[in-house]
């Protein structure tokens, strides 16, 4: 039996998870707004160099990357509260 | 950046001067604002606690966020599947076929036993040799089949085709079914583990127990119910013999405050039914189950990861279970063991690291012996989780 004080230290089946629930949530972003949040988290890509791959001005990307946050943020919250729905039931 | 131009305000802020940054706020903990606009932005922040609150919202999706890239990361560092497989392929010909020469220096050790082709009376005498051995065999498979067969079982080879067509194949998932592991014993027969998170009209979420069993082309949810029991990892011995990691979640209280219980348990069907066992192993709260593996109602391997600051990596701790006796294996030398495929009593393939090279290893263990079979090109990585699985029953003369 484990003891720890809150809050729990995630198993390794939570990260499966929750790898799950940003998969989906990532799925929930409009191409327009996953292309320029994926470029910039994984890529390392800066907002400037993001617009000019995608071919809009800095204020429209940093726009776009605001929008990206906040529906992924939602998105993400959602699998949470109103459970998972990657998969149909 | 005319900071005027990004628009309303989407965020649920309400200070008088929310609005001017609601596009902004989103991006303050990324490296996408200059410094102006962050030194700005943050700013604001120090006047204004319902746009810290709306920041620190961000704090569990940039989390996860994190976990995903660092996954895809390591994703996409391994090598192709067809590098890693022809490999194991090469070191099945070479064991499999001693006669033959390899086809490259070998690093392993030659088998001992490796026969010599008899010449003259030797070989005739050999040859009787050989109907005495076949006969023995023959005897000992029939002995086994009426006395032993059902008592000892081990996972079958999936080498036959699914009866079911994929049209005939039904599957009813409880919403809110997230699914965590998947073991099939046979095209026609397999278990699914997960959980079901129906949101609750207040409080946490608890988790209910999701077992489905796969017969006749449909997925059926087993009857089982473990409120508060979250399930893990599945490993089916036989089809009435399958083992499931299950943990319990408690919170209690005491004069520190509240702190949460987690109890690992061992959900066993035998004898058609379920039971609740107690895990065998301890394992201290920053250690986590990853590998879970029964091949005998008897006999079966436990893997441990430990925690450290990023991730569940290293090290690993491997536990083998022989009549309700677990002993850490000791490997001295290696590092990362992972993943363990038994074969047999007291026998397993399993992968590790040197841990001077760093290298990765096939190493065969043999009633408490690790032995280095194969150093793997130093890019490759046989790991299981991903979906490289190496199935080395075919080995055993090895």
């Amino acid at each position: 039996m484990q003891r720890q004080h809150l809050p729990v230290a995630r198993s390794f089946e939570d990260e499966v998870v929750e790898r799950q629930v940003m998969r989906a949530a990532l799925a929930r972003l409009t191409p327009e707004e996953s292309a320029c949040l994926l470029l910039n988290v994984i890529q390392g890509f800066t907002a400037a160099e993001i617009a000019q791959i995608v071919g809009i001005s800095l204020d429209a990307c940093k726009k776009r990357l605001s929008r990206a946050r906040q529906h992924l943020r939602a998105a993400y919250d959602a699998q949470h509260t109103e459970g998972f729905q990657e998969f149909p039931s | 950046m005319n900071r005027s131009s990004l628009g309303s305000n989407n965020l649920g802020t309400s200070g008088p001067d929310c609005a001017r940054y609601a596009d902004l706020l989103p991006l303050v903990d990324t490296d996408l604002l200059d410094a102006d606009e962050r030194a700005t932005v943050r700013g604001h922040l120090a006047q204004c606690a319902a746009c810290r609150m709306q920041q620190a919202a961000f704090a569990p999706a940039d989390a996860a966020m994190r976990g995903y890239v660092d996954w895809l990361e390591v994703e996409a560092a391994r090598p192709s599947e067809w590098l890693v497989e022809k490999d194991i392929l090469r070191l099945v010909h070479e064991h499999t076929n001693p006669a033959l020469p390899p086809a490259e220096p070998s690093q392993y050790p030659a088998p001992s036993h490796r026969p010599k082709t008899p010449k003259g009376p030797t070989r005739f005498l050999s040859g009787l040799s050989a109907i005495a051995a076949l006969l023995l065999i023959a005897l000992s498979a029939a002995v086994f089949v009426l006395f032993g067969y059902g008592r000892i079982s081990h996972p079958r080879r999936v080498t036959e085709q699914s009866t079911c067509a994929p049209n005939q194949i039904s599957a009813h998932l409880p919403k809110n079914a997230r699914l965590i592991d998947l073991a099939m014993i046979s095209p026609d027969e397999g278990w699914l583990v997960g959980n079901i998170y129906d949101p609750p009209a207040s409080g946490p979420v608890i988790p209910i127990s999701l077992i489905l069993h796969y017969r006749h082309c449909q997925w059926t949810q087993e009857p089982i119910n473990l409120p508060g029991v979250s399930l893990g990892l599945i490993s089916v011995v036989s089809t009435s013999n399958v083992w499931v990691l299950g943990y319990k979640e408690s919170v209690q209280r005491d004069s520190q405050g509240e702190y949460v219980v987690l109890t690992t348990l061992v959900l066993h069907y035998t004898g058609g039914r379920w039971q609740v066992t107690p895990f065998p192993v301890t394992i201290s709260p920053n250690q986590s189950i990853i590998g879970f593996t029964m091949i005998s109602s008897t006999e079966g391997w436990i893997l441990v990861a430990q925690r450290n600051q990023i991730d569940w990596s290293i090290p690993y701790q491997l536990y083998h279970g022989v009549n309700g006796v677990w002993s850490l294996v000791s490997a001295p030398g290696y590092q990362n063991l992972w993943p363990v495929k038994p074969f047999a009593p007291g026998e397993a393939w399993l992968t590790g690291e040197d841990s001077a090279t760093g290298l990765p290893r096939l190493l065969l263990y043999h009633y408490g012996t690790l032995t280095p079979m194969y150093t793997l090109p130093p890019q490759a990585l046989l790991y299981g989780y991903g979906g490289y699985q190496i199935e080395m029953d075919s080995l055993q003369s090895a």
